[in-house]
């Protein structure tokens, strides 16, 4: 598999406090790395090392395979975009004026292109209005145009959704997946709103306290999550004849214990066990969201 | 550092403390040798142009530090420095792009200050008296010492997240900096001798001269001296006078200001961490 990003052991220390502890991450390509932890867990630290914006204090990290002591990750930044906390815009400029600067830090000779790059954020019609006139779904918008400008392969977002209303939160959604799809750029999206991250992740990195506490795609986390009955038996060799008769979905943990991936029939699953002279011990219906998952992951509140 | 340097351009076409300043010096040069030919006319006295011409030397600094805090501060405060080192430009060419783009704006308002200043001023005051020389030297000392204000003020402004604390303390370094400036001056110029008058006992009073306490010499004179000639407030107070000792020397200070400061300021963006 080939990655746009990869850290291996990476450390942040700022005074005594290490707000990245071996952080161990890989960002596949053409994924949307959806990067999960609460407020202080190190994403936007992390973020802030693989934008170039501070030097790691120890470990290393890989950004389109050019490590970041060499030289040449200056030519795998060009690769990127990123708004890091805040969009990064001139207050006092118009939409235009903020891509046209943006046009000339890169280098790009013409104005070619920014049109369309205003039409997809949906900011063509905003004229000459300053910036800091606009709403802050609007902000959020210019600020990824101007991450958009020079094509980049990698987009970084640091809680793009946050402070923003139902509608702006959908219309960045829609934005990022519309990148993500048409123009194959891979995303890295840090959030704490699990609900908005679950409608867009094909990856998901788990922090917590400086160190990443899981790496899952999105396929294997629903495998996880999935809506199942957890039971628990005198014996699965049974169970497993009997689901494999009503021809439902399942999967043994251990001798006693199995889940059972469908909305069965309590009374007549029973039955026919019953008659294999098998005992229900118990039967548990689970059902585990994102935001479950991440909370056996790092604890909840007693972690916090 | 092109692409930087075209992209400061976009802004400063669109930078309304740069239009304001522009408008002031250009005001200033406009009203100056104005101001000089009327108190000419009612007070009879000769004015020539001489007098005044290095004027925007007082003020150039003040200008400069309200310009460098803003201009600079607002890529901390709207977050763009970021835009600049994620897509991989250098801290050393960032660095240097705003100090080339802030020095370029102090010698075009210094510039804007002179033409109309030499426009007006020429055919109402006359040409000037001392000789294009030492003119021609005066200009490129101030020229020189804008350059330093706008590389110390760069390298606060580079080094400070905040731009309200930025904008203040190079405001309050710049006033400072002519207020040292006048207090070396007028230590420097004290008298060596002052008269001295005394009663004698039957009322008659007598004048005689005697050595001013405040009178420097020997090694303090010449660190006062020094200090005078180095600091960029007392070299604002010598070419808005015309009256410096050692003029040759300004413009080698003000270099050495410059290659300091920048140094400094490389070295310490440098290891900065960027939020």
């Amino acid at each position: 598999m080939d990655y746009v990003l990869r850290t291996n052991a990476l450390c942040k220390k700022y005074k005594d406090f290490k707000a990245l502890n071996g952080l161990s991450m890989n960002v596949p390509k053409g994924a949307i790395y959806g990067f999960v932890g609460k407020n202080g867990a190190g994403k936007t630290t992390l973020i802030r090392l693989i934008c170039g914006l501070q030097e790691p204090t120890s470990g290393e990290y890989t950004l389109y395979g050019k490590k970041n002591t060499d030289i040449e990750i200056l030519k795998s930044r060009r690769r990127m975009g990123a708004i890091v906390e805040t969009p990064s815009i001139y207050l006092d400029m118009t939409a235009e004026d903020n891509l046209k600067t943006q046009y000339r830090i890169l280098g790009l000779p013409s104005f070619d292109g920014m049109g369309d790059i205003l039409k997809l954020v949906g900011l063509e019609n905003t004229g000459k209005k300053k910036a800091k006139n606009f709403s802050l779904g609007m902000r959020q918008r210019l600020g990824i145009a101007v991450a958009l400008i020079g094509d980049p392969d990698f987009l970084v977002l640091d809680e793009p959704t946050n402070g923003l209303d139902p509608q702006g939160m959908i219309e960045i959604r829609e934005l990022i997946l519309k990148l993500n799809r048409e123009r194959q750029i891979t995303v890295l999206i840090s959030s704490h709103i699990l609900d908005e991250l679950s409608k867009l992740a094909t990856h998901y990195g788990f922090i917590d306290n400086g160190r990443i506490v899981k790496e899952i795609s999105a396929d294997e986390l629903e495998a996880t999550c999935r809506k199942c009955v957890h039971m628990e038996v005198s014996d699965t060799k049974p169970l497993v004849r009997v689901l494999d008769q009503m021809k439902i979905d399942y999967k043994i943990i251990d001798h006693n214990s199995a889940d059972v991936f469908a909305k069965i029939n309590v009374s007549r699953l029973t039955a026919a066990l019953s008659k294999e002279n098998c005992e229900v011990i118990s039967m548990q219906e689970r059902d585990e969201s994102l935001e479950s998952y991440y909370v056996s992951l790092v604890g909840g509140k007693s972690n916090e | 550092m092109n692409k930087l340097l075209s992209a400061n351009y976009i802004r400063l076409r669109k930078d309304k403390f740069f239009w304001l300043g522009m408008a002031f010096m250009f005001a200033a040069g406009i009203f100056f040798p104005v101001m000089r030919y009327m108190d000419a006319k009612e007070s009879n006295t000769i004015n020539n142009i001489d007098n005044g011409f290095f004027g925007c030397a007082l003020f150039i600094g003040i200008i400069m530090a309200v310009f460098c805090s803003l201009f600079i501060g607002t890529e901390y405060s709207d977050g763009t420095i970021r835009n600049k080192i994620v897509v991989g430009h250098k801290r050393v060419s960032i660095y240097l792009t705003n100090l080339f783009t802030t020095s370029l704006v102090s010698i075009a308002m210094c510039v804007i200050f002179f033409v109309p200043y030499l426009c007006i001023g020429i055919p109402l005051l006359g040409f000037f008296e001392m000789n294009i020389k030492s003119v021609l030297l005066f200009a490129l000392t101030i020229l020189l010492l804008a350059i330093a204000f706008s590389s110390i003020f760069t390298l606060i402004s580079m080094l400070n997240h905040n731009k309200v604390i930025s904008a203040i303390i190079c405001i309050l370094l710049s006033f400072g900096l002519l207020l040292t400036g006048t207090i070396l001056n007028k230590m420097l110029e004290a008298p060596e001798i002052i008269p001295s008058y005394s009663i004698g006992a039957n009322g008659e009073a007598t004048a005689s001269e005697m050595q001013n306490p405040k009178f420097l010499d020997g090694t303090k004179r010449e660190i006062v001296q020094f200090v005078y000639d180095f600091i960029p407030g007392g070299q604002a107070i010598q070419c808005a006078a015309i009256n410096a000792e050692n003029l040759h020397m300004l413009p080698i200070y003000s270099i050495i200001i410059i290659v300091f400061s920048t140094g400094a300021g490389l070295f310490f963006f440098k290891k900065k961490e960027l939020k």
